[in-house]
């Protein structure tokens, strides 16, 4: 069976002033319906591009070297800006990292959902776009919608923020959903009820989500398979037990052992020894 | 609560205008009175140099020109307090009168070509960021820099040389058709050119404002987010650059009105329009202090009113600044 989204040997340039600048090389990945996959990596190695290359949100300067993409077997390689549009109201959508600045200062988030609703449905009533606002905005974990839907992102937390960008990118029915690290810029319980609503999310609608993260506690809860990158290339996939408990790359070995959880129970544990004091993993 | 806050903003901010206008007042007076040139010529014309001294002192006494500055500042306040600026030298008649007769002609002018500043300028931003960096845009950026760098005064000769002298299409100067002041169309000829001048000579620099703000807000992650919504350009542009971009250009606009007036005083002295620029001009030549006092106050409070406005625009009218005022509260009890 192929992927509702197949990625072909993608290699990706920036034009810089210093010349031109290869960001991805050759990578090659698919996501079934319905599946999470994780793109872990450190900082630099390629994760937003890689996202923002599907969704052609890149600037001018990028360009794509060689490879394909396709979704739902069709190829979006050559696509424009326009065909894009269409993509992006009904196939693909995309939250971030930064929740707050992602959410326009001068327009409230109910006006920014609305948005979302009325560009896919231009023909749909008033009423009917209200309610479907607030449907969305209860299915990305907002209660009390109508309460929220007058006020501006500078009123709301980080986390508030994140559930409207959700809430946004859940109106045009995704069926693949990019999550830039989107809980790296808030607290820790914050960060598990985001994780928890896109695995619910997941669940309830099948959609796949390409989830980025350097956060390997965070891909361990949410995903089905890794995609490790470094530096523009994928070093290492497969299922998220078989890379945590038997990673082949040194870089994967890094990542994990950058997370306490399994620093300390899962690889030191077991061979019985505690490190001292234990703050130098922190 | 709230009501109680905005008085006292407001409040302050009136405080501050009118002691600024106060300030002024004071020394455009002194400075008036410093500069060179005799004020009894513009009462009495030519008959100045053949008067006695004695004459002189009399002529002096009678404009209340004897006595040192700061006792006649003060007669000065307190007649203006009273609604009563003295008389023009020149004109003989009341100063306000005066005014009264030229207002309409400068506010016309004026008025009119910061209008077409006001809507054309952001119509040529939204125009140059939507083909950023293509040709258009480089073309409008370069034309724009060059044009702007002419000044008005030659601008206005070339115009006047080309459009009324070669090609006799529009008159060359004043405010309508001698003995037809109630003509219209007529009226609205003799404006072309001036307008035209005020017009190009302003607009670069306004328009370019537009395009670079515009341009930073493309930038931002709101952009991206929009679009991943599957926003069309117009919208994202539009309705999302645009909205932001807005406060800082409306704040900016305040501050241009005084700016683009000032372009109006040169245009109309080279024109002969009879308008406030031309009088100011005679009034400083002719050394008609009662007349120049007002047409200075006028012009400086109009400056005073338009950066004050700006300021409000910037504070109270971006929800980001405001949120931060009002914003708090809300989020405390939402979590409640
Ligand atoms: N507009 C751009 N012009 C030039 N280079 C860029 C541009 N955007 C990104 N890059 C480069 O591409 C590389 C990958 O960046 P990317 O943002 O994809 O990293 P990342 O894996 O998402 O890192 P992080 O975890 O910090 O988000 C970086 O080296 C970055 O410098
Ligand atoms: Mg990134």
């Amino acid at each position: 069976m192929s992927g509702i989204l197949e990625v072909k040997n993608l290699s990706v340039s920036f034009n810089t002033p210093d010349g031109e600048l290869q960001i991805l090389r050759d990578v090659s990945f698919s996501i079934n319906k319905g599946e999470v996959l994780a793109i872990a990596g450190e900082s630099g190695s390629g994760k937003s591009v890689l996202c923002k290359t599907v969704m052609k949100l890149l600037p001018e300067s990028a360009s794509i070297k060689s490879g394909r993409i396709l979704i739902d077997g069709v190829d979006i390689t050559g696509y424009s800006q326009k065909d894009m549009d269409k993509l992006r109201r009904n196939v693909l959508s995309m939250i971030f990292q930064d929740p707050v600045a992602a959410l326009n200062p001068s327009i409230s988030i109910g006006k920014q959902i609305t948005e979302a609703v009325r560009v896919r449905n231009p023909d749909m009533k008033r009423d009917a776009v209200y309610n479907q606002v607030i449907k969305l905005m209860k299915l990305a974990g907002i209660t009390e919608p109508e309460r929220w839907y007058k006020l501006y992102p500078h009123n709301l937390s980080g986390g508030m923020c994140q559930r409207s960008v959700i809430a946004a990118a859940l109106a045009s029915n995704p069926k693949i959903l990019f999550a830039d690290e989107p809980t790296t810029s808030l607290d820790v319980i914050t960060q598990v009820q985001i994780l928890d609503l896109l695995g619910d999310i997941q669940k309830k609608f099948l959609t796949a989500i390409v989830f980025v993260s350097h956060d390997m506690g965070a891909v361990a809860r949410i995903a089905d398979r890794v995609l490790v990158m470094y530096a523009g290339q994928i070093v290492e996939t497969g299922k998220v037990e078989d890379i945590f408990y038997a990673p082949e790359h040194p870089y994967t070995l890094k990542l994990i052992q950058s997370v306490p959880y399994f620093k300390y129970s899962s690889i030191h544990c077991a061979s019985g020894t505690y490190p001292p004091g234990g703050g130098s993993g922190g | 609560m709230v009501y109680k806050n905005s008085c006292l903003y407001y409040g302050k901010k009136f405080i501050n205008f009118i002691l600024s206008v106060f300030v002024l007042s004071a020394a455009i007076f002194y400075i008036a009175r410093l500069a060179p040139g005799d004020p009894l010529l513009s009462y009495y014309g030519s008959r100045v140099e053949k008067m006695s001294p004695e004459e002189r002192e009399q002529a002096e006494r009678k404009l209340g020109l004897d006595k040192p500055v700061y006792i006649q500042y003060i007669s000065w306040l307190e007649n203006a307090v009273q609604g009563n600026f003295g008389i023009s030298y020149k004109y003989k008649t009341d100063v306000l009168k005066v005014i009264s007769r030229r207002l309409p002609n400068t506010l016309f002018l004026g008025g009119t070509s910061f209008l077409l500043v006001f809507l054309i300028a952001p119509v040529i931003g939204v125009l140059c960021v939507w083909h950023e960096g293509k040709w258009p845009d480089r073309l409008v950026c370069k034309t724009g820099t060059i044009i702007s760098c002419i000044p008005e005064f030659w601008m206005s000769l070339v115009l006047i040389l080309v459009f009324a002298v070669k090609l006799k299409w529009l008159p060359s100067s004043g405010a309508y058709y001698i003995g037809r002041e109630d003509d219209i169309p007529g009226r609205i000829l003799h404006l072309i050119l001036p307008i035209t001048v005020v017009v190009t000579g302003h607009l670069w620099y306004y328009a370019y404002m537009v395009r670079n703000k515009l341009a930073e807000e493309t930038r931002t992650m709101y952009v991206l987010f929009a679009k991943s919504k599957g926003l069309s350009k117009k919208d994202i542009i539009l309705r999302h650059c645009l909205r932001n971009a807005m406060p800082s250009y409306l704040s900016i606009m305040a501050i241009s009105v005084p700016h683009i007036m000032g372009g109006t005083y040169i245009v109309e002295t080279v024109f002969s329009y009879p308008g406030i620029g031309t009088l100011s001009y005679e009034s400083a030549r002719y050394k008609d202090y009662n007349l120049l006092m007002v047409l200075c106050i006028l012009s400086g409070i109009l400056v005073i009113l338009c950066n004050t406005i700006a300021q409000v625009i910037n504070e109270q009218i971006d929800p980001r600044v405001k949120g931060n005022k009002a914003g708090r509260a809300v989020e405390v009890d939402g979590i409640g």
